[in-house]
């Protein structure tokens, strides 16, 4: 499923700073850091969109997106950054992770996160509908 | 006694006794009424230190000085000025030599009516008697130099002078001896510096006097006359005068001589020799010489001619007449009766207009007056080497007459001349030539005529084919002979030249080529279907072997494309095969095969292999698509003879060799140096793509899975595989097409993603996506995703997409180009766009892709409006050309070649964002597609057929 989600400033973290994070991280789970090359170094999984009042950012998630895991993976930065996870989550969601090759992206949303539509999104007065004519 | 002349020197030069008393100073009483304050100094006594043998010339002299005032306080401060001003000095003060004042005591005096206080001070004056006076008659002795007053003689040393000096009125030991000690001392001598080396000086100029360097003209020496100088003028020395005279006016002087053309021994100026040089020809005596003379008339070189050869010339006209009414240029003729001959010669050009070559040919004929055209001519063999010169064919054609003049007459002779193509064949390169069997659906080489024989299935009569005007196998004629039938490849000919042509008889086991009405092809070319062949003549050396083949591979399939067997068995100890492993293997029976293996993609692909002698041992080195294998190494069962392989024979009915082939050839030799420009003359051949850029260039962005333009060197993609997101740009193969081998590898199992789309029109309007859910896949599992056989660039409805950062090129035109190859998985699911250039801000563009709601193709050509061209129909997941041409006035919305909507509404473009591909920057997630080439001019140039039909050609869609 392909959505939205709109996160949501986090201590020092603004809502921008802390999505790019979360969608770098998720990155580095495929490529930790210890492995990446240069060109590796801003990679990202998901793209960010930003809200008209230039201070909410959403993820543009795609709930069915496959994530390999590297045998180096490590979780502690992703989850610091998901503090929606439960304690339960938390650790369900790190067996799993690492005892996987790969997962879902919608695998490790937490429970109390809302994937959007686009029409949701629009309603929420994100974006202004712009449609072609025929 | 003058010490009190040293006195009033001294207090009446101080200021601070001045300053109280003026002038008032008075030797031994003051004048009467003098106001006070004043001073009064009294002599008290002499003490002379006289000498034994003269008088004193030190004097101790006690003074009274009484300082004068109204008042206590005034005559002590008077008293000590007095005492500051005279205590403790030494000196010279109104010509006194005073050596030393010392103060000695003082006392207080009053005087009444009037009151006035004085301070008596005493003090004791040296004086130095240097100046003394000596008696007249009076013999001095004793006295020296430095006594006296205005002499001082300190630091004197041996031999000095002294010098008076002015400046303090004494005289001084001097600096130097005191006279002249150099030239400039002199006062009529002026030297100025620097002086330097064969200086002169001479008498003149102001002041009488003499100068360092002064201008000489040559008439102030004293034995040179220059009366009557003028222009040009010498000097000559005359004896009678004995000076050297004028002679004027000597113009055109000689200055130096210089050896011409042909000469030796300049330049000269004095005096030497010009000889004449010598030529290259050696002196000696030459016989019906051949020589060569310059310009100057000289004879440059010589040899013997030849004798025996000559011609009377009886029959020139006659010989004119054929040789210029000939049909082919025909630059000599020659013909000879028993009566006499006639030459006639025309040279044409021995230098080749570019891009072609100069063939001529030499005949005979054994008639007399043989016409050029309709005679009996037979062609000299081997023919004279592409560009032989005039010169040299002449050469050849009249060595031949030598020996037929001696005796064989009637005769004729002509000499022709052709400008043709060279030959591209690549049997007629030198990389490609010494093949010991070559098999094609092309011409091979340019005098092969044959490419096979072919038998039709209705009546089993066969008919031989050969080749077009370009070089491809006769396409028509199969197609006449086999039309309502099938027909198959009965003797596939070798091109070579050995004759090595390979044969079926068995008819089942024939490769088609002709079926269902259709040719059998392989990317555009014919094929030959399943079917194998044997070597009726097998070579009989073959070491070492390299091999080249273009084939199609199946997967999971084994095709055995070559076997070479030993000499008489129908074991085959070396081949070549399309394996099952997905790979290209070279192998080499060592009592069990060891493989050399390249990995192929399913399709058509270039084979090389190499098979090395190096003693017993044999070295195999598969290459597919031009990237090698891992080599092996293995020696051969004893009693193989590795130097008597080289069939191309079927071994096992288990195989089956023609999987699609379409050329075969086999070298004797080792060709690794030359693999290289083999695989790209087979490649540029097979591939069927020509660059679209190098003939419709300026395009404003080129998006391809193929090369568009030959000049190109980048990469073709960047993509990044999903199990460690490590990333590699991927190139293109020897047919120019994406390098699937080199992808596929480093995807692993896994998938493969588009990062980057490189821009190939040069404007480095790179497409990338660094959002890796966003990238579109072109790896799937392992397998390179294919649309009509051709790789292709996935994006799905999730939203991927490949956008530059500018649409440089495109930025304020109005007129425009686009072409795209796509395949849509849906359509009726409103606007998607597979490529085109978004304007503005909003969904506004030049894009091209599926209408909304009818399954057409939308072209959308306006930045303020949605002017769009309409029209045609597509079908789902299908590969279809999409195309957009705007010329400032229609829009044409374009479909597999042809122009299915138009659009005429007035509009600007506008200024360009970026360049997209998959779906617009600004509209949501379009349907899937499958998307191969996108192609954006920035103009209208009215090419949309030609470049359809370039697409076409390559991904055959239409």
């Amino acid at each position: 499923m392909n959505g939205y989600i709109i996160v949501l400033p986090e201590g020092v973290l603004s809502s921008e700073q802390r999505a790019e994070r979360i969608s770098r991280e998720l990155y580095c789970v495929t490529a930790p850091l210890a492995t990446q090359e240069p060109y590796q170094h801003d990679g990202k999984v998901f793209g960010m969109v930003e809200h008209p009042d230039g201070v909410q950012f959403a993820l543009q998630v795609d709930t069915e997106y496959n994530i390999p895991v590297s045998p180096l993976a490590t979780l502690e930065r992703l989850i610091s950054l998901m503090t929606e996870l439960t304690e339960i989550e938390v650790r369900e969601l790190s067996s799993y992770v690492l005892n996987s090759q790969s997962f879902p992206f919608g695998a490790i949303v937490p429970s109390t996160t809302t994937v959007r539509t686009y029409e949701e999104m629009v309603e929420l007065g994100w974006f202004s509908e712009e449609q072609e004519f025929d | 006694m003058n010490v009190g002349k040293a006195v009033y020197g001294i207090l009446s030069s101080t200021s601070a006794v001045t300053d109280i008393v003026s002038t008032n100073i008075f030797p031994e009483i003051a004048e009467q009424e003098t106001a006070t304050p004043f001073i009064v100094y009294q002599l008290q006594g002499v003490s002379p230190e006289d000498t034994h043998d003269g008088p004193s010339k030190l004097d101790e002299v006690r003074m009274e000085i009484i300082c004068f005032s109204d008042s206590y306080n005034g005559a002590a401060d008077l008293a000590d000025k007095v005492r500051g001003a005279l205590d403790r000095v030494s000196g010279t003060y109104n010509g006194v030599n005073v050596e030393s004042v010392q103060f000695n005591n003082v006392d207080i005096e009053i005087e009444y009516d009037p009151r006035r206080y004085s301070q008596v001070t005493t003090y004791t004056f040296r004086i130095k008697r240097d100046n003394i006076t000596i008696a007249a008659g009076t013999p001095v002795t004793g006295a020296q130099l430095g006594d006296l007053s205005d002499v001082n003689t300190t630091g004197v040393t041996d031999g000095q002078v002294i010098a008076y000096d002015a400046a303090s009125s004494v005289w001084l030991a001097a600096t130097d001896a005191g006279g002249a000690e150099t030239l400039n001392d002199l006062t009529d001598v002026i030297l100025t510096a620097p002086l330097s080396l064969n200086d002169v000086i001479v008498y003149g100029g102001a002041s009488d006097r003499f100068y360092r360097n002064r201008a000489l003209n040559i008439n102030d020496l004293g034995d040179v006359n220059t009366l009557g100088l003028t222009g040009d003028s010498i000097l000559v020395y005359n004896d009678s005068g004995s000076e050297w005279r004028v002679i004027a006016n000597r113009t055109g002087t000689v200055e130096d001589v210089t050896a011409g053309t042909g000469l030796t021994g300049g330049v000269i100026t004095d005096t030497g020799t010009i000889a004449l040089a010598d030529t290259a020809v050696t002196a000696g005596a030459y016989t019906s010489a051949d020589v060569t003379i310059d310009a100057q008339g000289r004879i440059t070189a010589a040899a013997n001619g030849s004798a025996g050869t000559f011609f009377i010339q009886r029959y020139l006209s006659q010989a004119n007449t054929l040789r210029s009414g000939a049909t082919a240029t025909t630059e000599i003729y020659f013909t000879a009766t028993a009566e006499g001959n006639g030459l006639s010669e025309s040279a044409s050009s021995d230098t080749p207009t570019a891009g072609k070559i100069i063939n001529r040919k030499i005949y005979y004929s054994e008639t007399a007056f043989a016409d050029p055209d309709t005679g009996t001519w037979v062609e000299f063999t081997p023919a004279p080497a592409d560009n032989a010169t005039f010169a040299t064919v002449k050469a050849a054609l009249f060595e031949y007459l030598k020996v037929r003049t001696g005796g064989t007459i009637p005769i004729s002779l002509k000499q022709t001349w052709q400008e043709t193509e060279p030959s591209t064949f690549l049997l007629d390169q030198s990389y490609g030539s010494g093949a010991e069997a070559a098999y094609s659906t092309r011409q091979l080489r340019l005098a092969q005529t044959d490419c096979m024989v072919i038998r039709r299935a209705s009546d089993s009569t066969t008919t031989t084919i050969g080749f077009d005007a370009s070089g491809n196998i006769d396409e028509a004629a199969i197609t006449t002979f086999c039309t309502g039938t099938t027909c198959s490849v009965q003797t596939w000919k070798d091109q070579s030249g050995n004759g090595n042509n390979a044969t079926q008889a068995t008819a089942g086991n024939q490769p088609v080529i002709y079926t269902g009405g259709q040719l059998v092809k392989e990317g555009g070319r014919l094929a030959l279907d399943e079917g194998y062949f044997a070597i009726s003549n097998a070579p009989t050396t073959a070491s070492p072997i390299s091999l080249a083949m273009v084939a199609v591979h199946t997967n999971g399939s084994n095709k055995n494309m070559w076997n070479a067997n030993e000499q008489g068995t129908n074991t085959n100890y070396f081949y070549t095969r399309s394996d099952a492993n997905n790979t290209f293997d070279a192998a080499i029976y060592g009592g069990g095969f060891v493989r050399s293996r390249a990995s192929v993609n399913a399709g058509q692909f270039l084979g090389f292999a190499e098979f090395l002698v190096s003693g017993s041992n044999v070295t195999a080195q598969a290459y597919a698509d031009g990237v090698a294998a891992s080599s092996v190494s293995t020696t051969p069962p004893t009693g193989i003879d590795v130097n008597d392989i080289g069939q191309f024979q079927r071994a096992s009915t288990a195989f089956y060799e023609c999987n699609n082939m379409q050329e075969l050839v086999v070298w004797n030799s080792n060709k690794s140096s030359d693999r290289t420009s083999i695989e790209e003359n087979i490649g540029d051949y097979f591939t069927q793509n020509t660059p679209l850029l190098d003939t419709y260039s300026g395009a404003a962005a080129a998006y391809s899975l193929r090369l568009l333009d030959s000049t190109y060197t980048g990469s073709a993609i960047r993509v990044r595989r999903s199990s460690d997101n490590t990333e590699q740009d991927i190139g293109f193969n020897v047919f120019s097409e994406l390098d699937t081998v080199s992808l596929t590898a480093f995807a692993g199992a896994g998938d493969a993603f588009v990062k980057t789309w490189y821009d190939q029109s040069g404007n480095s309007n790179d497409a990338t996506q660094t959002t890796t859910a966003n990238q579109p896949k072109i790896v799937s599992s392992g397998a390179v995703i294919l649309e009509n056989g051709k790789p292709a660039v996935e994006f799905t409805s999730n939203g991927q997409i490949l956008e530059s950062t500018s649409a440089t090129a495109f930025t304020g035109v109005i007129q425009n180009e686009l072409y795209c190859v796509a395949s849509y998985d849906t359509i009726n699911v409103g606007n998607q766009y597979a490529s085109g250039v978004k304007i503005g801000g909003s969904t506004r563009g030049v894009m091209i892709g599926t209408n909304s709601s009818s399954g057409q193709i939308r072209y959308h050509s306006n930045a303020t409006n949605f002017e769009t061209a309409v029209g045609g129909t597509i079908v789902a997941a299908t590969q279809v050309l999409n195309g957009g041409t705007y010329d400032g006035t229609t829009r044409h919305a374009r479909l597999n070649g042809a122009s299915v909507g138009t659009n005429t509404d007035a509009g600007n473009t506008g200024t360009a964002n970026l360049y997209f591909i998959g779906k617009h920057p600004n509209l949501q997630n379009g349907t899937s597609k499958r998307v191969q080439e996108s192609i954006i001019y920035a103009a209208y140039n009215s090419n949309e057929s030609g470049i359809e039909t370039n697409i076409n050609t390559f991904y055959n869609i239409f």
